[in-house]
């Protein structure tokens, strides 16, 4: 019974932790006890030794709401940081690597949701663990709490000597004053408390098996000087672009999730609007053919793309159509899931082929050369990146306003799609340059280009999957004529089809909001020096 | 939150070992429960290896929720929490007294536990007071055991004339019997004569040298002795309570 060993309170404030010295950590407790008053005594309560895998996921959401997610057995366990106590379990055998929705109902499961729905755990390393716990009793032989030390050993080291250990204690409610004045008598010798909690201790052991804890984000995080050639600025983030490509190329080979590629796709995307929209700043005869490589690569995940999508929206599919066409979705899935699976083994020896690995090349020796460009292809190589950054912003900002007011009173597709491209790339200006600006002006300057975004989105989405489905419908009704497929796309296609209408009924009023006084102020700012 | 006093105007009817393993038993329900010992002579506490921190008094136990969250202790068993009792609790009276409205305070400084607990139980000390009038106010479900002697018989009568001259609520009111012998005639005549009146609970506490022990083993009985016939009984008589309750 787990529960025994990490009381878990109702009250928060309770615990008492203490690093130890690895070497001393056992012996502790039992250094306390000489000192303790008459008639007070420890009593040994359990020792158990325990294999913990730790998971998170790609970007680390567990360890960012401060928690270590780890099985032991067939439970998996959520831990608090700041603790080290047991916040969550759940019976689970966790493979390699899950989603929460796999896990079955219940608080954890819910919890993990919160963290994240889309990205996979996936198994990180392994430690051993020793636990041991004694209670405290008084003269009546009332417990007043456990005192508990743990001791964690990497599999991989050989070392005897753990390489953590803490002691904690948990006193039961209304004993904290009993359980302080314990705590006082701890050997002073043995502790060096640095107030970190578990965490220092879970980031060491994460980084003694090779993992960065919290080192993986695909936000631009770049600290521009507004001063310095906006060649280097940009050479810096193309630099970032290609290492958010390179860490997600395991991610995609494994299939753990889908955003592993969708990461390394709007890495490519960021790069090459970003290249096309900086005029003059690099010579065309070798940002093209390095753009040209990028633009090779991306076109081989486009329709894996899709297919993630669509998978991705299952569920929701599923909920749109009554019970009666969910036989025919599930065909549908079923073909497309197959599909995945052949599209994602071509992708994936595509990035081991020495095809990709030449593409590859010919950018990085475009993003490794910081030589100043000659002046006369590349005229505005040295200008300052502030004035660039104003320059391309306004530039990019004023297509967009212009393009809007002329989207007729029809909106047709074309329209829409043509305004989505625009948003996109004033989008990644915005956050390229995002460094340079105070984020009272920025950040409200890119929420309010996302409103925009999120109308035209939703209507592109719907566009492109009614154009996919009608596709499929085709086959369908040519081929084995499967009346209950054609029946669910069918059924698909009217619920987008109305979502799609939705959306552009309400362009209008979404670009009006776009191009109020109060966001073209902060466009203004963004803009003028 | 399920308010269940037990209640007996007669001392020395098996009220604190009722309390002590009811409140146990609905512990291990799952949910937390809280134990309020009202005894001044603290044996609730007692059974539980408690004793009240030394800074505690009546005073602060009706200044409600902050204050009463400081003196709950964990019992050793899993959500069973513990409100010790403390002898100033024989002030308890004067204090209400002089409070604004005595009968609804302990109700009103309750409310405040409601999401902590499911379960609240009061061992009251055996008397007709304010203190009792206050509990009665706060409590769901009065629980009277009752030794079947006509004695006991006499002061669950007083017990019900009072609820009547208050204008209180007497349906929340439940007896059962406690300390049946099953060789005493008396006992039997007695449990036959009201087994079948309203308001009285069927299931039966034996007389049992297991509960007394109680104080040795200084835990519930239905902890440590669970297969002992008292223990048994209180499971029966802790089912038959929940599945009357018409609040579930």
């Amino acid at each position: 019974m787990r529960n025994t060993v990490m009381i878990i309170p109702r009250m928060p404030g309770y615990q008492q932790f203490r690093i130890l010295n690895p070497v001393d950590a056992l012996a502790a407790p039992h250094m306390t006890e000489a000192f303790l008053q008459d008639g007070y005594r420890l009593r040994e309560s359990l020792f158990r030794e325990e294999v913990r895998t730790y998971y998170d996921t790609f970007e680390w959401q567990a360890f960012d709401k401060g928690f270590s997610l780890a099985s032991v057995g067939k439970v998996l366990y959520l831990y608090d940081l700041e603790s080290g106590r047991t916040a969550d379990s759940a019976r689970f055998s966790a493979p390699c690597s899950f989603f929460a929705g796999d896990l079955p109902e219940g608080t954890l499961r819910k919890r993990l949701l919160e963290a994240s729905a889309i990205r996979a755990f996936s198994r990180l390393t392994t430690l051993h663990i020793s636990l041991r716990s004694w209670k405290l009793l008084d003269r009546e032989e009332k417990t007043l709490g456990t005192v508990n030390v743990e001791c964690w050993r990497g599999v991989q080291t050989e070392k005897i000597v753990p390489s953590a250990s803490f002691i904690s204690l948990n006193p039961l409610r209304g004993y904290q004053e009993e359980m302080l004045e314990a705590a006082a008598l701890l050997d002073p010798e043995a502790h060096c408390s640095d107030g970190r909690g578990v965490r220092r201790l879970f980031i060491d052991a994460m980084t003694d098996a090779g993992f960065q804890v919290g080192g993986y984000s695909s936000k631009i995080a770049l600290q521009l000087d507004p001063e310095a050639p906006v060649q280097l600025s940009a050479l810096s983030l193309l630099r970032f672009t290609t290492s958010i490509m390179r860490l997600n190329e395991d991610g995609i080979r494994k299939s753990i999730d889908t955003e592993f590629l969708h990461d390394y796709r709007v890495a490519i995307r960021r790069a090459r609007s970003i290249l096309a929209q900086l005029k003059g700043v690099f010579p065309p005869e070798t940002a093209l053919p390095a753009s040209k490589a990028l633009k090779a690569v991306a076109a081989k995940t486009g329709p894996l793309r899709d297919l993630d999508v669509y998978l991705l929206e299952k569920e929701q599919f599923r909920s749109w159509l009554p019970e009666a066409l969910h036989p025919g979705l599930d065909t549908f899935f079923a073909a497309l899931s197959r599909r995945r699976k052949v599209l994602q083994r071509s992708f994936s020896s595509y990035l081991d082929s020495p095809e990709y690995v030449a593409l590859l090349n010919l950018w990085n020796a475009f993003i490794t050369d910081s030589a100043t460009p000659d002046p006369l292809p590349a005229p505005n190589a040295s200008l300052p990146t502030i004035t660039v950054a104003r320059r391309t912003i306004r530039k990019s900002w004023k297509k967009l306003i212009r393009h809007g007011r002329m989207v007729s009173r029809e909106t047709t597709d074309d329209e829409l799609h043509a305004m989505r491209i625009d948003c996109k790339k004033l989008r990644y200006l915005l956050e390229f340059f995002i460094s340079l600006y105070p984020p009272k002006t920025i950040t409200p300057a890119i929420r309010h280009l996302k409103g925009l975004q999120d109308n035209l989105g939703s209507f592109v989405d719907c566009s492109v999957q009614l154009a996919f489905l009608s596709e499929q419908l085709e086959t369908a009704v040519t081929g084995r004529n499967d009346v209950q497929l054609a029946a669910a796309l069918g059924g698909l296609m009217a619920v987008l089809h109305e979502r799609q209408e939705q959306a552009r009924k309400e362009f209008h009023k979404a670009f009006s909001r776009f191009q109020d006084d109060r966001t073209t102020e902060l466009f203004e700012q963004l803009t003028t020096g | 939150m399920k308010t269940i006093a037990l209640y007996s105007i007669k001392g020395g009817v098996g009220k604190t070992a009722s309390a002590v393993n009811m409140a146990y038993l609905a512990s291990l329900q799952g949910e937390p429960s809280l134990l309020c010992d009202l005894d001044s002579q603290g044996a609730s506490s007692y059974y539980f290896r408690i004793s009240a921190s030394r800074k505690y008094n009546s005073e602060k136990f009706l200044k409600g929720k902050s204050r009463m969250y400081e003196h709950i202790k964990a019992t050793d068993f899993d959500n069973l929490d513990i409100l010790p009792s403390d002898f100033s609790y024989r002030n308890l009276d004067i204090e209400l007294s002089e409070a604004k409205k005595p009968q609804k305070k302990l109700r009103k400084n309750l409310e405040a536990l409601a999401e902590d607990y499911r379960h609240v139980f009061f061992d009251c000390p055996p008397n007709l007071t304010l203190l009792s009038e206050s509990v009665f106010a706060a409590s769901d479900l009065i629980l009277v055991p009752l030794i079947p002697t006509t004695l006991s018989i006499r002061t669950y009568a007083q017990l019900l004339d009072f609820f009547n001259e208050h204008d209180l609520d007497r349906s929340r009111i439940r007896a059962f019997f406690t300390m049946v012998e099953k060789r005493k005639s008396m006992h039997a005549e007695i449990i036959e004569e009201h087994q079948n009146t309203a308001g009285f609970l069927r299931q039966q506490i034996p007389n049992s040298a297991e509960v007394e022990k109680m104080g040795i083993y200084r835990a519930p009985l239905n902890a440590v002795r669970p297969a002992s016939a008292a223990a048994k009984a209180y499971r029966l008589l802790w089912d038959e309570i929940t599945a009357t309750d018409p609040g579930r």
